[in-house]
């Protein structure tokens, strides 16, 4: 086995006798123990105190009424967006319905160019009559034969 | 007859059917574990208990959103690995965000501080903690949540594997270089705090 290989024997719990026997003899690997022993040592925290036991005392219950109150919070949240939503299908139908609707405005009638079956110029120009020429006589009708007036 | 503790998927989903009694199972199950884990990174103790409430919150909220689709399938919920997960992550971002060091020793305030040790030695000791706790939260992140994982929560390679999803060697290899590293670490930090003296 090589050094690597016995270091990472020496993690586990009981790295066995070929281990012992290679770090025995390999000025490596003890440097390697040792490193490992001072690491821990040092990175090791102390036990949590009791002050510090005594925090987690009643955390379960206080977590729990944090989850409630986040779930509620939730649940509110989706209810006001859903009332935002049906807020906005209401007001978009009543705009949608609700609405004037535009007249139609007709300012000019364009007559097409090639309407050769409409009058001419000329004769919309020239009345049909003149208001002088107009009169009516009147006269009695003819009597009939054998008939005295 | 001794009934079997419930497993975690089966508080997990009596949880999510309301039942306040296996939300809390689950909380008295982990909260030593989790709070050791991060009181690592917490400035405070009352941080690190905040720190635990809130690696509880995002698990259950992970389990809220996972589980039914894990209960069709009836495979086992991986509760206990989110939470060491959440746990890590959390107490890396409370350090990213402005965490201040050293924190305050709760020895002197619990009144376990041995009566021989000196100031000198107090100081010392605590100056020590202070530089080990910046090397490790300077590693790399699989290192430091392999070694947080051994060290702090105790956990043996073969259950630190399975939290993080990695092979037990692996997590053999990450630990070895975690400790090499933190040697050179130390070995810094001592020579550049204390230039003239002996580590």
């Amino acid at each position: 086995m090589t050094c690597e290989e016995i270091e990472l024997r020496l993690l586990e719990p009981e790295p066995g006798a070929e281990v012992d026997a290679h770090v025995a003899t390999c000025a490596s690997c003890q440097a390697f123990v040792k490193d490992l022993a001072l690491v821990t040592e040092r990175a090791t925290l102390p036990a949590p105190t009791s002050a510090e036991r005594a925090m987690l005392t009643g955390l379960a219950e206080s977590t729990w009424s944090e989850w409630r109150r986040a779930q509620r919070g939730r649940q509110a949240w989706v209810g006001y967006a859903a009332a935002a939503c049906f807020g906005a299908l209401v007001a978009s139908a009543g705009f949608w319905t609700a609405r004037p609707v535009r007249e139609v405005v007709v300012e000019r009638v364009v007559a097409p160019a090639s309407s050769s079956s409409l009058a001419s110029n000329d004769e919309l120009e020239e009345p049909n009559f003149v208001a002088d020429d107009v009169f009516f006589e009147v006269t009695w009708p003819e009597p009939l034969e054998g008939e005295t007036p | 007859m001794t009934s079997e503790p419930a497993s975690d998927g089966a508080l997990c989903r009596a949880f999510l059917a309301g039942d306040s009694k296996a939300f809390g199972e689950l909380v008295h199950r982990y909260q030593d574990l989790v709070f050791k884990l991060v009181r690592r990174y917490a400035a405070a103790p009352d941080e690190a208990r905040d720190l635990t409430q809130r690696a509880f919150l995002q698990a259950f909220e992970a389990a809220r959103r996972t589980l039914p689709r894990l209960v069709d399938s009836e495979g086992e919920v991986p509760f206990k690995a989110w939470l060491l997960r959440i746990a890590i992550n959390l107490g890396k971002n409370q350090v990213r965000d402005g965490a201040r060091w050293p924190r305050a020793p709760l020895e002197a305030v619990d009144g376990a501080v041995e009566p021989s040790a000196g100031a000198h030695e107090a100081l010392e000791r605590a100056e020590a903690e202070a530089l080990m706790r910046r090397a490790v939260t300077m590693l790399p992140r699989r290192q430091r949540e392999v070694f947080t994982l051994r060290i702090d929560a105790g956990l043996p390679f073969a259950e630190i594997a399975g939290a993080l999803g990695i092979s037990e060697g692996n997590a053999k290899s990450h630990f070895h270089y975690a400790v090499k590293r933190l040697r050179d670490e130390v070995r810094v930090l001592t020579a550049s705090s204390n230039p003239g003296g002996v580590s």
